[in-house]
């Protein structure tokens, strides 16, 4: 790590390989854990990059003041940013937002959190309307960070990327890249900045982005249906993190483009499957993530991710899962999930090719 | 004269079995203990497990001496972490590992060493003995003899041996270069927080903190055990090693009835200086180290490893140094894991433990700022 990285609100996250998830998914599973991301998500890197630029473009950083309006790991990212840059956050949250989340966001050293509105609509409005203009009478620079439409943030998110790169050299996997990177798409910041950084890279030719969306929030999906951008009327997911009504334009820009080159696929999974992905990740790996992010590992379990990518893999594929994480999750949830879906797949738990996967022994109707 | 024209063989890139794992702050727990709290993610070796490093240094150094390292096939009868670490580590070095594990041992442990790429796992015998004897007795010298002397059979030992010392204390050597880069300069820190069962971490942890002398001298390894699994505690008592007549605590991976003579060496050694200390804590309050942690880092592990995480909630860790901490002292807690362990495990925990500490969780919980004093199951 050079002197320059030591003073990013994020970390460089580890790449590991996963035994269990290779046997389960019939080639190579690598993992990138970006759940260990101060915040506990890969939002640090691109609200921290977007933080850092604003401290940086600013006349006046000593007066910089960052506002969220987001209950969830954006929330969480902006206020460990901001602290990790020594400059006051405020969240703004709806009145639905979980006490474990309002702790969890002060814990990790927002100035102030405010509960307002029934939805984020009526907290966002809030924190525009009255609070960022009522700390700017009196002085202050208020910066609105939104959660993951904007430029900076994408860029962020492809240092994921770079990571990537470096990692699988010094692995000693060779240039060319992973066969596939899965990830999953709520607004599409992180896709955005995966396939950006995966197009810039020549020797990548031949790499496949996964993206992932739950029914209920497949704003991406749904669009490229379409042929146009579309929002969605209601999110019935309970994969709320995924919960977008309309990805970014961009998003939709991409996806489009690599569809046609083929460096593009995408699958929309249930959340019965999203729930499945947490507990036997839970139980094959010891780390909760959230829905949003189970929906990924998911693929790992019951020929999924062959049928995404309409083809068989081969055991010496490479395929990135990564990690994004979430901190709304409990172990209570992740039971409660299990009890609700768990016969989900039993044939496929039960199925002796795979008794050698931890998880089909702890799946309620396993083994 | 002719010239020596042995090309120039390329050294093979020596790769060690064990990864170098995250050193990261934590915001949760470090509100929680009132100090700085830097959590070092053993659980996140291939294995699952610190034992990684012991092990994985063990079989690189018997392959190094064998005269014929492509005929070494490894040997293990723990069907706990060290038999995971075992298969992981020779998978990683390329050679077969057998693992004899007694018949009480889970379905999930069998599925994780088959996972992990184990030549065969043998079920025998009610106990570790009966398995251990079995190996030793029968699968390996069956093995040596069907192999007619080609093969070469290396037996390893869970713990004991100074080559896994040797490789538990490159953790601190990890630690030491981590904290340099966090930028928290050369001194360090104040604690270091590992569980000791036979003592390998434990050895390996104070022998590491030896070796980067005057700048660690300061440093307090803090050892700690559970109530039923006590050997050292006892034997610092005894003022001798002891035996304990059974291991009654439920923290299995801590459970070995004899501590290991160099742990109990060290622990004596430095005991009145202050750098070692020990601590017992019972399985209710590593239980609740295990499910507190699993809200606030969203980690989950054994009850031998939340034994140390439970120091940081409810005032441990003060009680446990006999002195305050100030909050820009930071302690690094060895986050050793173990796969014996799945969330409903730590569910069943939490609804049997889960109302100690109430009054703690419910003051916790009034400064609003840890978040599992508000998922406790009588929390606030």
């Amino acid at each position: 790590m050079t002197a320059d990285s030591m003073q990013k609100p994020w970390v460089r996250t580890p790449l590991v390989e996963s035994a269990n998830l290779s046997k389960a998914a019939g080639c190579r599973i690598l993992l990138k854990l970006e759940n260990l991301q101060p915040s506990g998500s890969f939002k640090s890197r691109g609200i921290g990059y977007h933080l850092l630029s604003a401290l940086q473009r600013s006349s006046n950083p000593g007066k910089v003041h960052f506002y969220s309006s987001s209950g969830g790991n954006a929330g969480l990212a902006c206020v460990h940013a901001a602290n990790f840059l020594g400059r006051p956050s405020t969240v703004v949250v709806p009145l639905s937002t979980k006490p474990m989340m309002i702790v969890k966001i002060k814990a990790a050293g927002a100035t102030e959190v405010v509960q307002y509105g029934a939805t984020w609509k009526e907290a966002d409005a809030y924190l525009k309307d009255v609070v960022i203009r009522t700390a700017e009478s009196k002085g202050e620079e208020g910066l609105y960070v939104h959660p993951f439409d904007d430029p900076e943030v994408w860029e962020g998110h492809s240092t994921l990327v770079d990571e990537l790169e470096q990692q699988l050299q010094e692995m000693g996997e060779g240039a060319e890249g992973p066969d596939v990177v899965v990830c999953s798409v709520g607004g599409g910041g992180l896709f955005n900045g995966i396939m950006q950084g995966v197009e810039k890279r020549k020797e990548w030719k031949t790499t496949t982005v996964l993206g992932l969306e739950t029914r209920g929030a497949e704003s991406l999906a749904q669009a490229l249906e379409e042929g146009e951008l579309v929002t969605l009327p209601g999110i019935t997911s309970l994969a709320t993190s995924l919960g977008a009504t309309r990805v970014s334009e961009r998003t939709f820009e991409l996806a489009q483009k690599h569809r046609a080159s083929g460096k593009f696929k995408n699958a929309v999974l249930t959340d019965a499957e999203a729930a499945m992905g947490c507990w036997r990740f839970a139980d094959d790996e010891r780390i909760l993530v959230e829905l949003a992010c189970g929906v990924n590992v998911a693929m790992c379990y019951g020929g999924r991710l062959e049928k995404a990518l309409g083809r068989p893999v081969r055991k010496d594929e490479k395929v990135v899962i990564v990690v994004c994480g979430g901190q709304n999750v409990t172990t209570s949830m992740i039971e409660g999930w299990k009890q609700e879906f768990g016969d989900l797949d039993s044939e496929v738990t039960n199925a002796q090719q795979i008794a050698d996967v931890p998880s089909a022994a702890t799946a309620p109707n396993g083994v | 004269m002719p010239v020596e024209q042995t090309p120039q063989m390329p050294a093979p890139a020596k790769k060690n079995p064990w990864i170098r794992t995250p050193l990261i702050e934590s915001t949760n727990l470090s509100k929680a203990a009132g100090c700085r709290i830097l959590l070092k993610l053993d659980n996140l070796q291939p294995s699952g497990s610190f034992k990684l490093r012991g092990i994985g240094h063990h079989l690189q150094s018997a392959l190094a001496r064998s005269p014929h390292p492509e005929r070494v096939h490894f040997y293990c009868s723990s069907g706990g972490n060290a038999g995971l670490a075992c298969v992981h580590a020779a998978q990683a070095l390329g050679r077969p590992a057998t693992v004899v594990v007694p018949v009480s041992t889970g379905e999930a442990m069998v599925a994780k060493l088959r996972a992990a790429g184990a030549e065969e796992v043998l079920r025998f015998g009610v106990g570790w003995r009966e398995a251990d004897g079995y190996l030793r007795g029968v699968v390996m010298k069956r093995a040596e003899l069907e192999l007619g002397g080609v093969g070469e059979a290396v037996y390893v030992h869970p713990f004991e041996g100074v080559e896994i010392w040797d490789g538990h204390a490159t953790l601190v050597e990890e630690v030491a270069v981590q904290m340099r880069e966090l930028g928290l300069g050369e001194q360090g820190p104040g604690v270091v927080v590992c569980s000791v069962g036979g003592g390998g971490l434990f050895n390996g942890v104070v022998q590491g903190v030896e070796a980067l002398g005057r700048d660690w001298e300061g440093t307090t390894v803090l050892a700690v055990e559970t109530r039923g699994a006590e050997s050292l505690a006892r034997a610092l008592e005894a003022g001798e090693l002891v035996t304990l007549p059974a291991i009654t605590s439920r923290a299995t991976s801590l459970g070995a009835a004899t501590v290991s003579r160099r742990a109990f060496e060290l622990a004596r050694k430095y005991g009145g200086s202050g750098r070692v200390r020990t601590a017992v804590l019972s399985d209710a309050e590593a239980a609740m180290g295990c499910w507190r942690f699993a809200d606030d880092e969203r980690m989950v592990v054994e009850l031998a490893c939340g034994v140390s995480l439970a120091l940081c909630y409810g005032g441990r860790l003060e009680k446990a140094l006999g002195r305050a901490v100030g909050a820009g002292e930071v302690v690094v807690i060895v986050v050793c894991g173990g796969q014996n362990v799945t969330t409903g495990m730590v569910e069943g925990w939490r609804a049997e433990f889960g109302d100690l500490d109430l009054e703690v969780g419910a003051a916790e919980s009034q400064s609003g700022d840890v978040p599992s004093a508000v998922t406790a199951v009588k929390g606030a």
